[in-house]
């Protein structure tokens, strides 16, 4: 597999997908044991919005109904989910040092120049980052977290991801391939 | 009986939050070493040509349920402390499209962006801005969307209560539809 592919720069180095999940699923299991809770990314990002706009726009975060739980005035950013993300961060840039992957890049298909990449990511983080509030959470708190204990709503998210994904992938194709 | 842990208060929260760092770390450090913060690896799968998406979230899926579901058996976890995500159908359902669609245009989602951000992705940084934007534009609008937002609540509902069968059921399926889906994976991979 892999090797008489195209796509050999996708597929450099990295561990079996089916070992990384099991080892992924194994990490999730020991939050659900410890915690009572499963992992998480993007509450952690709604924390830190709404803690940096209310550096500029205290009245306005204050006053939002929705910010309201996801805003205190007392150590804002001190709380289990913004730690776990944090640790993400060091994870991530350990993982892509040692496995000599680390670089300052614009990653990209090969038909479309940088600024353009960075217009469709900022488009797509938009999206992304109001469907998360709607649906209560990502890819890691509702489908992982939430398909392992076996949620209905979790489900239905995951089919409506692939559903979403394999809908517009046809129209953006230019983006990737 | 004792766990999850945290619940029976067998260490404070603090240390939680030492044990949140490393929850993060592994998590992180595996999302990479599987080419998880790579968009061109990520968006792969809605184009037939690498299914990795699929095979890690499947696995790790399974391998926590069977988890969760083996020591609830044995009377090591009590499930009525364990956080089931609460079902809004239709939110979830909608939610679950549109981020597939920003997934595809923008090349991640949440956790991904920051594994990319971290393997030194400046596109993944951009995409967390986005996220930002998007969060804040929700927020501003939540008056008008709160009906929507609210609407098929189904408290804490699974499949298996949802089906009427049990647990052990469920997860049977699951992984039998999961390995059909590894093995047409495999497949339409070495095309």
């Amino acid at each position: 597999m892999g090797k008489n592919s195209s796509n050999s720069a996708i597929r450099n180095n990295y561990w079996s997908p089916y070992l990384t999940g099991v080892l992924l699923g194994l990490v999730l299991l020991s939050t659900f044991y410890l915690m009572g809770w499963g992992l998480g990314v993007s509450r952690a990002v709604t924390k830190v919005t709404a803690y940096v706009l209310h550096i500029p726009f205290p009245d306005m975060v204050e006053k939002n109904i929705y910010f309201k739980d996801y805003f205190r005035e007392e150590q804002p950013l001190k709380d289990w989910i913004v730690f776990e993300v944090s640790g993400m961060v060091i994870g991530g840039i350990v993982g892509a040092i040692t496995g000599r992957r680390f670089s300052i890049r614009v990653e990209r298909g090969p038909r479309i120049n940088p600024a353009r990449r960075f217009l469709f990511a900022l488009l797509g983080g938009i999206i992304v980052g109001f469907a998360t509030r709607l649906a209560r959470g990502c890819t890691s708190g509702v489908a992982l977290s939430g398909g392992a204990t076996l949620a209905l709503g979790a489900w239905a998210f995951v089919i409506g991801m692939f559903s979403g994904g394999y809908a517009i992938a046809f129209f953006v194709k230019r983006l990737w391939r | 009986m004792n766990a999850p842990l945290f619940a029976h208060n067998l260490f404070s929260y603090n240390f939680g939050l030492v044990l949140a760092l490393m929850i993060g770390f592994f998590f992180g450090f595996l999302l990479e070493r599987a080419g998880l913060g790579n968009p061109r690896k990520l968006t792969a799968i809605f184009y037939f040509e690498d299914f990795t998406v699929l095979k890690v979230m499947f696995s790790a899926i399974l391998t926590s349920a069977v988890g969760i579901w083996f020591l609830s058996k044995v009377g090591a976890i009590n499930m009525a402390e364990i956080l089931v995500v609460p079902t809004y159908i239709w939110p979830q359902l909608i939610g679950g499209f549109l981020l597939g669609i920003g997934f595809v245009i923008g090349g991640y989602c949440p956790g991904t962006a920051v594994v990319g951000m971290s393997s030194g992705r400046i596109d993944a940084i951009i995409f967390i801005f986005g996220l930002m934007l998007g969060i804040w534009i929700f927020a501003e609008g939540y008056p008008y969307l709160k009906s929507f937002y609210l609407s098929g609540y189904m408290a804490d509902i699974t499949l298996n209560k949802w089906l009427g069968t049990s647990r052990g059921i469920i997860i049977l399926v699951i992984t039998f539809l999961a390995f059909i889906a590894f093995w047409a994976s495999e497949k339409a991979e070495n095309k």
